[in-house]
């Protein structure tokens, strides 16, 4: 069970926004969707959610197809970045129907949480600041208690404090009322202590889909003067390498966890951010050196 | 399908549309009767005529087909309601908001024909008096039957209408939207005169057939629901739902 993504493939125009994704998102599972901008991952939970009709391919949730069947959307939220409320709608008139088509929403809960964000639910859902109206959105993720919650960008336009506030509700939810969360963001650093299961599309493509520690295990960054970082790591899988002055950070991938560095180095695990931006620089020269190639 | 929860947001949003409606009526009835009286009593011996329920509920069900159907295909899928469901939920929301119009159109007749016997100098008509009573004041109840049906037909198309014309500039890019913009009062001034040649006498034909009585005309609007109806279903079933 869970949801299951096969061969989904989406062009506008002349853009391939998807190509062939195959993906499995299991059942309580939090799931890290991580790619540049453009790279597909709006376009991937629009299709997850019916908004969207793939060009080919097909998802299916505990099995059934999604196309067009409430049963099965119903399972779904999907917080996004643009409004689907209508323009004159207040905020708690919102959280009154979502009670009429979530049997499961928490109302007490929502609105518990608008006073500790502070979101005034008098107002009109369209009249919220950038912050707020992710704040709005992010409520209702956190309240309608659906077996699949899609995350787009949820700490947009917020500030540290409200981001902090959001992080431990969330926690608070999965622990609660445990559920398959997913959440696309920029903001990797901020979101790698959540999630436990890393996706990473490039260019509409899954490139990388493993729990987080299998992705980061035997990846070490390594730094110290150029020269003696220069000698340590000749042999060894270098992802990547940072040079500042006379010093040098290098990103290795595959090296285990007790072998010995030299004096004057410093070894350290590699974050989850390192290794995307890392994964993301050897892409770009991937395709670099295969365009040279062709030409 | 979630027609339940669907039905029940769209059903307070007709109700809420019908009893803005009604005020609105209301408050311009009396303001005719206020006119009458006061041309009575400055010794004026002109009628003063209103016929705008009719068109004023057309028009209103136009403008809600334009409106609601984007704004419900948003606020459904946001809410795990899909197309199939957005869909048929128009289609009871129109029937539910027609039923409402027309019921008012004959409370409206009712009324009017009241009035009409204290204000003797006011002349209040709709639709199917108007067509097929020589805009008699009142009307038997077979004939309150047939305005009412006429009146669901005329209120039908018009929703379905208006939401055809939503969905069409939703999901035309920029370039065709322009191109049909323009292309509507083209046709309406260039055009229809332009072929009316090849065009009266099948018109003339149709307007004839629906001058016999009330249900020829009813039979033509239902035939242009179900036509437009068929179309608004093949647009919404591959639409693509976007965000403000």
């Amino acid at each position: 069970m869970g949801i299951e993504i096969s061969k989904i493939s989406k062009r506008f125009g002349s853009t391939c926004a998807l190509r062939e994704v195959d993906l499995e998102l299991k059942e309580q599972g939090l799931y890290g969707l991580l790619g540049n901008n453009g790279a597909g991952k709006t376009t991937l939970f629009n299709v997850i959610t019916n908004r969207l009709y793939p060009d080919s391919g097909s998802v299916r949730v505990d099995g059934a197809e999604t196309a067009d069947r409430d049963d099965v959307l119903g399972k779904i939220y999907m917080m996004g970045e643009e409004n689907y409320y209508p323009e004159d709608m207040k905020v708690r008139k919102a959280f009154e129907l979502t009670s009429l088509f979530y049997p499961a929403f928490d109302k007490a809960r929502a609105l518990e949480l608008s006073r500790q964000f502070g979101i005034d639910t008098k107002k009109k859902i369209t009249k919220l600041s950038t912050g707020y109206a992710s704040i709005f959105r992010m409520i209702l993720a956190l309240c309608v208690n659906t077996p699949y919650l899609l995350l787009d960008e949820p700490v947009l336009g917020l500030d540290a404090r409200h981001r902090d506030m959001f992080y431990k509700a969330l926690i608070e939810k999965f622990a609660e009322t445990p559920c398959t969360v997913v959440i696309s963001t920029h903001l990797i650093q901020e979101v790698a202590h959540i999630i436990g299961h890393a996706v990473v599309i490039r260019d509409g493509a899954i490139i990388k889909d493993a729990p987080t520690e299998t992705l980061l295990e035997g990846c070490w960054s390594i730094s110290g003067p150029r020269d003696k970082v220069a000698d340590f790591v000749r042999g060894k899988n270098a992802v990547e390498e940072s040079i500042i002055g006379g010093l040098s950070s290098v990103l290795l991938d595959g090296l285990a966890e007790d072998v010995p560095i030299p004096d004057g180095l410093e070894k350290q695990k590699a974050t989850l951010q390192d290794y995307f931006i890392a994964l993301m620089d050897k892409e770009e020269q991937r395709d670099e050196s295969s365009c040279s190639q062709s030409i | 399908m979630n027609l339940r929860a669907a039905s029940l947001y769209k059903s307070k949003n007709a109700l809420k549309s019908a009893g803005a409606y009604f005020i609105v009526l209301l408050l311009i009835l009396l303001a005719v009767i206020a006119i009458a009286r006061i041309n009575v009593s400055n010794g004026g011996s002109s009628y003063v005529t209103f016929s705008g329920y009719t068109i004023g509920a057309w028009v209103m069900m136009l403008v809600m087909g334009i409106t609601a159907i984007r704004e419900d295909l948003r606020f459904f899928i946001q809410n795990g309601i899909g197309r199939r469901t957005a869909f048929v939920t128009q289609w009871v929301a129109a029937l539910e908001l027609a039923v409402l119009l027309a019921v008012g159109g004959q409370l409206f007749q009712f009324l009017a024909n009241a009035i009409a016997q204290s204000v003797p100098n006011i002349r209040i008509g709709e639709l199917y008096s108007m067509l097929y009573a020589q805009g008699a004041m009142s009307l038997s109840l077979w004939q309150h039957v047939e305005s009412f049906v006429l009146y669901l037909g005329f209120l039908l198309m018009a929703y379905m209408g208006g939401m055809f014309f939503s969905l069409l500039f939703y999901v035309l890019n920029k370039t065709m939207q322009v191109v049909i913009a323009v292309s509507i009062p083209f046709l309406l001034f260039v055009g229809i005169p332009f072929l009316w040649p090849y065009f009266s006498a099948p018109l003339t034909a149709l307007y004839q057939f629906c001058s016999v009585n009330s249900w020829n005309l009813l039979l033509v609007f239902l035939i242009i629901t179900a036509v437009i109806g068929a179309v608004n279903g093949l647009i919404t079933r591959r639409i693509h739902i976007r965000g403000l």
